[in-house]
């Protein structure tokens, strides 16, 4: 019986608290098979589980180019994240997936990608960021805003120094007021704010965005106000789900199932959706 | 369809059903409930003459209020995760009335689309429904609003459907009913000639509701997302659930795990739309956070989100949401009401 509801066993093969309260897993999965057979896109998402816990839905936020294991980021904040959180390298836990749509990157080859990233809304962008960074050539410039409450609240630190160096990528970071610490060199502002300052040219761009749902709200304003079309730009949604299988019937927006129809949309869908998100 | 008649009367033939070691349910009385059971005598049975409906449907029996869909445990600390099947038998559905039977066709879409559930699939194909046709209505049936009649053979394998005599008539309406009813030519005889039509049906069909304007209904739906009839109607749910758990159509599902020493499952179980948690994200954030939303959620997705995807409603008229309701809140009359003055009467 082929059982939809059947999670594929994954070693954490390493792990990484991104902020005092967000954590990246790496895991491979169990099965050499199913490792080897396993391939995804970047913006799809999955179900992992805590066993004797449950479920709890989070991005793929490796990138599709980096095979033979995925990356989940999480922040701990339920009964599921929690349980996951006390778990170790080494440990198992459970993955269904990949589910839902994806960046459309054939559609980004050849222009200017603009990312735009509020907190631990970042895990979807870091997947794509990767992806496009391994086939640079396919790509014109490529700019990186990233934005987070507080110093601390930064996810992917590491990744970040390496991007701030790439003379091949144009990287702005920036925290809310109050957020910044001694030693913090970025701007001071809220991401739609510095959207503004940086301006990017709608021209043969593509904006990619995900953040809290107030960020994103500004951030589809203002790009909207500097040129961009509604098909320029992209975002990711996020809902609760259980299934992500399209019938366990919570995640709609209107008739649109989040899990099987999204998470990825344009602004131009998400305008003709229900104000029901 | 072939038509056979029975030679036995419907006691007589559910006895015949038992005999022959089929697993029958039907309904029964279980604490003062009207409900469907597996049965092991015919004495069991209430018959068709003594009731409208069951209390709930009889979707439990393809999609359980709970059941698990994957187990696991731990040994020796280590985690092992094991094929989960269910245990499912071949059975009989018998005393269904058209209204519940016409909700698997309907059903049989969500649990089908892009993924294929399994342990629904697999329930379908091993249960067999005889559907019997209504010769009386109460004030709560609307089935002739959504394309069902008091006779319909939608969804059954089966019809048991009276001449004017009142002698019973087998539809074999399904190759599933076709091979029920091979196994049963000892008392049942295909018959040729046009069974005469029992008025009584037709006498049912103008005791229901009259039918709604599906068309002028989804019209409204499509326009009117945002608007202050969501707000009467959410003052007076209590969000309850009622409706969503006897539904036919209703299919909304939790996945939870339960765990006891080192042995757990995952079970599905049945969950509803108007309940404030069922849609609450983590951060706090609810994109459905009060009671207007949540019941304008339940009325689109029956008559316009389902429709819109499958080209189906997710109603078949069983009236049991308005009988069960506990501030009389009346599915039919919204939908009916809205489209003419924005708000029900």
């Amino acid at each position: 019986m082929n059982n939809i509801y059947k999670p594929f066993l994954a070693k954490i093969e390493g792990l990484n608290w991104e902020t005092p309260d967000t954590k990246t897993f790496k895991l491979k999965f169990i099965d050499p098979e199913v490792s080897e057979k396993f391939s995804f896109r970047a913006g799809q998402f999955g179900e992992y589980s805590a066993f004797g816990e449950g479920e709890s839905t989070f991005c793929i936020s490796s990138s599709p180019t980096r095979t033979g294991y995925i990356e989940c980021s999480f922040k701990v904040v339920g009964k599921v994240t929690s349980s996951l959180n006390n778990k170790d390298v080494g440990d198992v836990i459970g993955f269904r997936g990949p589910y839902g749509n994806w960046f459309p990157i054939e559609d980004m080859f050849d222009k200017n990608l603009i990312f735009i990233g509020g907190g631990i809304g970042m895990a979807p962008l870091r997947s794509l960021i990767w992806n496009c960074l391994d086939l640079r050539d396919k790509f014109k410039d490529i700019t990186i805003l990233y934005g987070a409450r507080s110093v601390g609240d930064l996810c992917y630190k590491n990744e970040l120094k390496e991007w701030e160096s790439r003379s091949d990528v144009n990287f702005v970071k920036t925290v809310d007021p109050g957020g910044e610490d001694k030693t913090w060199n970025g701007k001071i502002g809220f991401v739609p704010t510095i959207l503004n300052e940086i301006s990017p040219l709608p021209d043969t761009a593509v904006a990619i965005t995900c953040g809290p749902p107030i960020m994103i709200k500004y951030v589809l304003q203002n790009l909207e106000n500097l040129g961009f079309k509604p098909n320029q730009i992209v975002t990711t949604l996020e809902n609760r789900m259980k299934c992500g299988l399209g019938k366990c019937g919570r995640c709609n927006v209107g008739h649109t199932y989040v899990c099987i129809d999204g998470p990825v949309f344009t602004a131009g869908q998400l305008a003709e959706l229900p104000d029901d998100f | 369809m072939k038509i056979y008649k029975l030679k036995t009367g419907y006691a007589e033939f559910v006895n015949v059903l038992l005999r022959k070691g089929k697993k029958v349910v039907a309904p029964t009385i279980y604490q003062n409930t009207l409900l469907f059971r597996e049965i092991n005598s015919v004495n069991e049975i209430v018959l068709p003459e003594n009731y409208i409906n069951t209390v709930r449907s009889a979707k439990e029996f393809m999609f359980p209020i709970t059941e698990p869909v994957v187990e696991f445990s731990y040994k020796n600390k280590e985690l092992q995760l094991d094929d989960y099947e269910p245990e499912v038998n071949e059975k009989v559905i018998i005393g269904l009335r058209p209204c519940d039977a016409a909700a698997f066709p309907v059903i049989d879409d969500i649990f089908n689309y892009e993924y294929k559930d399994a342990f629904y699939n697999k329930r379908r194909e091993e249960t067999i429904l005889i559907t019997i046709a209504c010769e009386n209505a109460d004030e709560s049936c609307f089935c002739t609003s959504v394309g069902i009649k008091p006779d319909s053979a939608q969804g059954s394998d089966i019809l048991l459907k009276k001449n004017t005599a009142g002698n019973y008539f087998a539809y074999a309406s399904s190759e599933k009913g076709e091979r029920l009813v091979n196994q049963f030519l000892d008392i049942l005889e295909e018959i040729i000639e046009l069974v005469d039509e029992n008025p009584v049906y037709k006498q049912t069909a103008e005791k229901v509701r009259t039918p709604l304007e599906l068309e002028k209904i989804k019209d409204w739906l499509d326009k009117n997302f945002d608007n202050p009839a969501w707000d009467e109607y959410g003052a007076r749910c209590l969000g309850c659930a009622s409706c969503a758990f006897l539904c036919p159509t209703c299919h909304c599902f939790d996945i939870v795990d339960e765990m006891k020493y080192n042995h757990g499952l995952r079970r599905k179980n049945w969950d509803a739309c108007q309940f404030p948690v069922f849609t609450l994200h983590s951060s706090g954030h609810n994109p459905r956070d009060v009671q207007n939303k949540r019941y304008r959620q339940r009325v689109m997705h029956k008559f316009k989100y389902y429709n819109d995807r499958f080209n189906k409603i997710l109603c078949t008229g069983c009236g049991r949401c308005i009988r069960a309701c506990p501030v009389n809140l009346d599915i039919y009359q919204v939908v009916s009401g809205i489209t003419q003055t924005g708000v029900s009467k």
